[in-house]
């Protein structure tokens, strides 16, 4: 089966009509098919208003989502996006963020089903960030804002609902993490002293994109340093022994808040001289694992290091710098924040086809 | 066939029969597995082999 067939409908079904909102959303909670907050009633009106945002034919394939594989086709998509409370206009950002899960280098199967916290963290770029209203600025992963809430929780709802992520059934994750209800946020490109995340990924800037990220949660550091302090301040959050990113090689995400940025700008730093000096700086010592931790590390890093792994081995947090994911965003003030990764997946960027929805 | 820890087999039965393969035998070993030491893996994996070899062997007669 190949991605852009037409596919039938998946078993999640819609609704003629909403007459009772309180009993539709009994029956989807008995279901398990919400996220636990109510949902908006997917209704045959509001699907088909939902599909004519994405521009393409309802039954198109656009994946299949591990670990249950169910299709994930424009309608499915947009089922979802209905009882997310997205709008229509929303739908090219999430069939793209599907198209990324999909990817095998992000390794959904594990995404899905692993014990650890692990969300996925969507990263929207280019023009269209701004076109949707999608929050770059002050609290851009908060609440409050109606692009990055929608879209971020429709992408968990496809998650359960088509990839079958079920807590306690597929999905195995232990305590989980807020940010699984929902992880979206744009990159303030403006206040980006350098090149914002898509264009350093390859995209041209006018190109409109969405990243996704195996996130395991956000550590917030608030320091008014400057230059190398700032970097010893970020690269000493970073290192924390019991972390996939030292026991598997991982890619660590930073967000800087603009005036950090600005700062080590004005320093000299690029962007990739902040990420090499980040890297050089968080090497721990693996002496700080636990020994069976340091014993599991043997087993996933000697080959990729190239030496032998002893307590006194300065573990780099990833493979290389360029698996460190960097991007500008927030408000005033004098905070960043700290987003490890699960490890085990690579973040993937894809472009978000829009202007389907204006030949419609 | 797969092989899962205890706590991970709801999710090798789910997936299974989400993949359209219910009567998938499972060899099941007990949780945790990631923190065994190396002669306790030997145990596991000596009791493990036995247990395809039987799985398999009824799949082959069946």
């Amino acid at each position: 089966m190949s991605t852009g067939e037409e596919r039938s409908a998946p078993p999640l079904g819609m609704l003629e009509s909403v007459d009772d909102f309180d009993a539709i959303n009994q029956f989807y909670r008995e279901k398990g098919l919400t996220d636990g907050l109510p949902i908006v009633p997917p209704t045959r009106a509001r699907v088909n208003a939902m599909v004519a945002g994405a521009g393409r034919p309802r039954a198109t394939l656009i994946s299949q989502l591990a670990p249950a594989f169910g299709l994930a086709t424009v309608e499915s998509i947009a089922i979802n996006a209905v009882m997310a409370g997205c709008d229509p206009i929303f739908m090219p950002v999430l069939i793209a963020a599907v198209e990324a899960v999909s990817a095998p280098e992000f390794n959904l199967q594990a995404v899905q089903a692993t014990t650890n916290p692990v969300a996925v963290w969507i990263i929207i770029n280019g023009p269209i960030a701004r076109e949707l209203g999608v929050n770059h600025h002050m609290n851009c992963l908060g609440e409050g804002n109606w692009a990055n809430a929608t879209i971020g929780r429709a992408m968990r709802l496809i998650q359960r609902n088509i990839g079958g992520a079920l807590p306690g059934d597929m999905d195995r994750t232990e305590q989980g993490q807020p940010g699984r209800y929902s992880f979206c946020c744009a990159e303030n490109e403006d206040a980006n002293p350098w090149e914002p995340l898509h264009v350093e990924r390859g995209f041209r800037r006018e190109q409109s994109t969405v990243t996704v990220v195996g996130a395991e949660g956000t550590m917030n550091m608030n320091t008014h340093a400057e230059g190398a302090a700032l970097l010893r301040a970020i690269a000493g959050t970073m290192v924390h022994p019991p972390s996939n990113e030292y026991m598997f090689g991982g890619e660590p995400w930073l967000i800087l808040g603009p005036e950090h940025a600005s700062k080590l700008a004005r320093a000299g730093y690029s962007k990739e001289d902040v990420k090499a000096q980040l890297w050089e700086m968080s090497k721990m010592p693996a002496g700080r694992l636990s020994p069976i931790d340091i014993e599991r590390t043997r087993k996933m890093r000697t080959t990729e290091l190239g030496v032998s792994i002893v307590t006194e081995t300065m573990l780099p947090i990833s493979p290389s710098p360029k698996q460190m994911g960097l991007i500008v965003a927030g408000g005033a003030g004098t905070h960043s924040t700290y987003v490890p990764s699960f490890g085990v997946m690579r973040a993937v960027t894809r472009a978000i086809a829009t202007g389907f929805e204006k030949k419609i | 066939m797969t092989i899962c820890s205890t706590p991970f087999v709801r999710m090798g039965m789910a997936q299974a029969n989400a993949l359209g393969m219910p009567q998938m035998p499972i060899v099941v070993i007990d949780h945790p597995f990631g923190s065994r030491l190396r002669d306790e893996v030997r145990v596991i994996a000596e009791h493990c082999a036995v247990e395809v070899a039987r799985l398999t062997g009824e799949r082959s007669n069946a």
